[in-house]
């Protein structure tokens, strides 16, 4: 009685509901695609894993950090942060296995992993532009998540659509480096960021109990400038190089930028309403063929770049910003 | 003596047999997969579907529908006969009255199995913007709607890309012709309203806005109150050396950074001579003709010529329209304060030397007295009307 007890407790637990490989991957899949369908971010962990000639087959048998996504939920606010693992199988083939966490990368795992195991020859690809896939014949689709692997002696594709990724928000996890916006700037462009449908976000209504971090607005209506009550929403170092991550986006009235005296690609910025040239509101920027020998090397009053109204004259604030006073 | 072999057994097999469930259910094995696979077909089909709706937010009543009396969107719309098309593009009434008629008769171009589901407001639609939403994808302004097939149901926000032209990156020349105070925009991007603000933008901001017709300019508002809006929408007044960037036809798009920039006063043209202004404001035999104000709508159109057959024409090279003539128009001027009214309006006859591009006036955004306004001619109408257009700014870099 007691043997047969344990044999249906064994058989219980050992009874997953034995799928076939193709039933596995499709509901792996499906999972794959309610908790990622919302990315607005893409920040790659290992770029020579991605869009890579080769399949990922080194170094064999261990867990390597792959891509970490941040998705919206359905108020508009975020929803999770997820990171694709990669358990590289061995020299033999064996052991592979793709996991999707619901943490950032790097940090402990937090509550249940998405598994899908048994798989070799993974590739990994995602871009911007429609381009030429690695894998022959195929092409690679703009804002998709492809894993091409093989399981079980056959081969599988999955595409992911990342509904709310933009061109700028792929990029390397810790670059501090400046992106630039995939707006184009020719005649009629409409303004928008490139991505999967420009013009439109989706917040997909997936009913699942998860801890998100709160994205948080910044600013109000009577921020200004002269009184200090804007805040910055990005920060430029001499090095071209964000001090902190741009965050403009976030500003609930708007933002501006000052003129630019440590880097020539962009100037610091603020959330609020932009006066520039206005006394004591920072100078306006009159542009790249201005900026004539100063080199960027720190806020300065002679700055041709810089205009204020008729009748103010240019002043460097406790920030290094060129105000008008 | 007896040996009762008590078994412990059978008192912890029942907790056990209960711990094995409560594992199974936690890790989901009696999880339906089925269920699964069925909700990401049915967001799939939501995706489809919001792309196709996508395509009506940013058409609008391209087939003219309404006209043919395929879609009554009196409630929506107000009774008011609307005479372009470009109104109702990207334009959150006409998309509600879409989504309310989807529910009873058939639409073209309405994905079908997908149906609306009213939202808190009571209506279809709900306008967004980042003083109302919080989120890091929320946009300036835009329209959310939440459409439903099956069990499932998705919520989009379509932004406006219809209404906004982004200014190509070269150098520019701010003031009239003749004056070449330059400046460039070679690392930043600019975007600016073709179209003055509506009174169907203010009065969905500020419910107790009073207006006559929707379509028509919003030009009752004092400055404060029009940089309220803008800011509402994560914009600000379109300052003048941009407003005259987008206005002034430039020489060959291709060369960025000319040596020479030649300023035609007249948006339509680079050959002023060859313009009808040019003549009014020159010749006393000038005869006016009411095919003028399709271009500028002086006061002498008044009465003669309906405002709207003006109002979305007559563009300038950016897309830009309702520039010389109709109403003035306010704006942020960085260079001089006392320069902050584009004055050509129908307070002008088609003599007025306001009708050129660069010539400005002031006015103190205080009040609708001409005491508040500063203008070196005679002007005619009791009440000046001053419109505004925003303008916001795109981060080259980030």
């Amino acid at each position: 009685m007691q043997g047969k007890l344990f044999l249906v407790l064994i058989i219980l637990f050992s009874c997953r509901f034995e799928r076939s490989p193709q039933k596995e991957i499709k509901v792996f899949e499906a999972e794959l695609f309610l908790r990622l369908v919302s990315t607005y971010k893409a920040k790659i962990v290992n770029q020579e894993y991605i869009n890579f000639q080769n399949p990922i087959t080194k170094p064999p048998f261990t867990a390597q950090s792959l891509i970490e996504f941040e998705t919206i939920g359905d108020n508009g606010n975020a929803r999770g942060i997820f990171c694709l693992v990669y358990r590289i199988p061995s020299a033999k083939g064996e052991g592979g296995r793709l996991k999707m966490t619901e943490n950032p990368c790097g940090e402990k795992e937090e509550g249940p992993a998405l598994r899908l195991g048994g798989i070799k020859d993974l590739y990994l690809e995602l871009s911007a532009t429609p381009k030429d896939s690695i894998r022959k014949g195929e092409k690679i689709r703009p804002f998709h998540l492809a894993l091409a692997f093989e399981k079980s002696k056959k081969k599988y594709l999955l595409e992911i659509p990342l509904l709310n990724l933009s061109r700028e928000e792929i990029y390397l996890k810790g670059s501090k480096n400046l992106r630039t916006t995939s707006v184009s700037s020719a005649r009629f462009s409409n303004g928008l960021s490139s991505s999967y449908a420009p013009g439109v976000i989706f917040f997909p209504i997936i009913e699942e109990k998860r801890i998100s971090h709160k994205v948080e607005m910044i600013g109000e209506i009577s921020d200004n400038y002269p009184n200090g009550s804007s805040k910055y929403c990005h920060k430029v170092n001499e090095k071209c190089q964000s001090e902190n991550e741009f965050s403009c986006e976030r500003c609930r009235y708007g933002w501006f930028e000052v003129v630019p005296t440590k880097c020539p690609l962009a100037g610091d910025k603020f959330c609020g309403v932009d006066r520039c040239g206005e006394k004591g509101h920072p100078a306006c920027f009159r542009g790249l063929k201005f900026e004539r020998g100063l080199g960027f090397s720190g806020c300065n009053p002679e700055n041709k770049s810089a205009f204020c109204q008729k009748g103010l004259t240019l002043v460097c604030d406790t920030k290094g910003v060129l105000i008008c006073d | 003596m007896i040996k009762r072999e008590i078994s412990l057994l059978p008192i912890f097999t029942v907790p056990v047999i209960l711990v094995a469930l409560a594992v199974f259910f936690r890790f989901s094995y009696f999880k339906n997969p089925d269920r699964i696979i069925q909700k990401r077909d049915n967001l799939q089909a939501l995706i489809e579907g919001a792309k196709k709706i996508k395509k009506i937010w940013h058409e609008g009543d391209l087939r003219g529908d309404i006209k043919a009396g395929k879609l009554d969107c009196s409630k929506e719309l107000k009774d008011e006969k609307i005479v372009d098309s470009t109104f109702l593009r990207c334009n959150f009434r006409f998309l509600e009255c879409v989504l309310r008629e989807s529910l009873e008769k058939e639409i073209i171009d309405f994905p079908r199995n997908i149906s609306p589901v009213k939202l808190e407001n009571n209506r279809y639609t709900k306008i967004v913007t980042r003083s109302n939403m919080e989120g890091p994808k929320v946009p300036n302004y835009g329209v959310l709607i939440h459409i439903a097939h099956g069990n499932d149901s998705l919520k989009i926000v379509f932004e406006d890309s219809c209404h906004e032209a982004v200014l190509p990156q070269r150098v520019y020349s701010y003031g009239v012709e003749g004056n070449d105070w330059r400046w460039d925009n070679l690392d930043r991007l600019i975007v600016i309203d073709k179209h003055l603000v509506t009174n169907n933008d203010v009065a969905e901001w500020n419910p107790d806005f009073k207006f006559k017709k929707l379509s028509y300019p919003a030009t009752n508002l004092k400055l404060q109150d029009m940089e309220k809006f803008c800011l509402s929408r994560g914009k600000q007044i379109t300052s003048a050396h941009v407003f005259d960037a987008a206005t002034f036809f430039p020489g060959n798009l291709k060369n960025k950074t000319p040596q020479i920039i030649f300023k035609s006063p007249y948006p339509w043209t680079r050959v002023k001579m060859n313009s009808f202004l040019f003549s009014a404001q020159r010749y006393a035999d000038f005869v006016f003709e009411n095919k003028y104000c399709g271009q500028v709508y002086s006061n002498e159109c008044i009465g003669k010529v309906p405002f709207e057959d003006f109002q979305f024409k007559a563009t300038t090279w950016l897309g830009l329209s309702e520039i010389l003539g109709g109403s003035m128009e306010v704006m942020r001027n960085s260079i001089d304060a006392r320069e902050n009214l584009f004055a050509s309006s129908y307070h002008f006859p088609i003599t007025s030397l306001y009708h050129q591009l660069g010539k400005r006036g002031f006015w103190d955004g205080l009040g609708f007295s001409w005491d508040n306004f500063e203008l070196g001619e005679n002007v005619f109408g009791e009440i000046p009307q001053v419109g505004f257009r925003c303008m916001r700014m795109i981060s080259n870099a980030r």
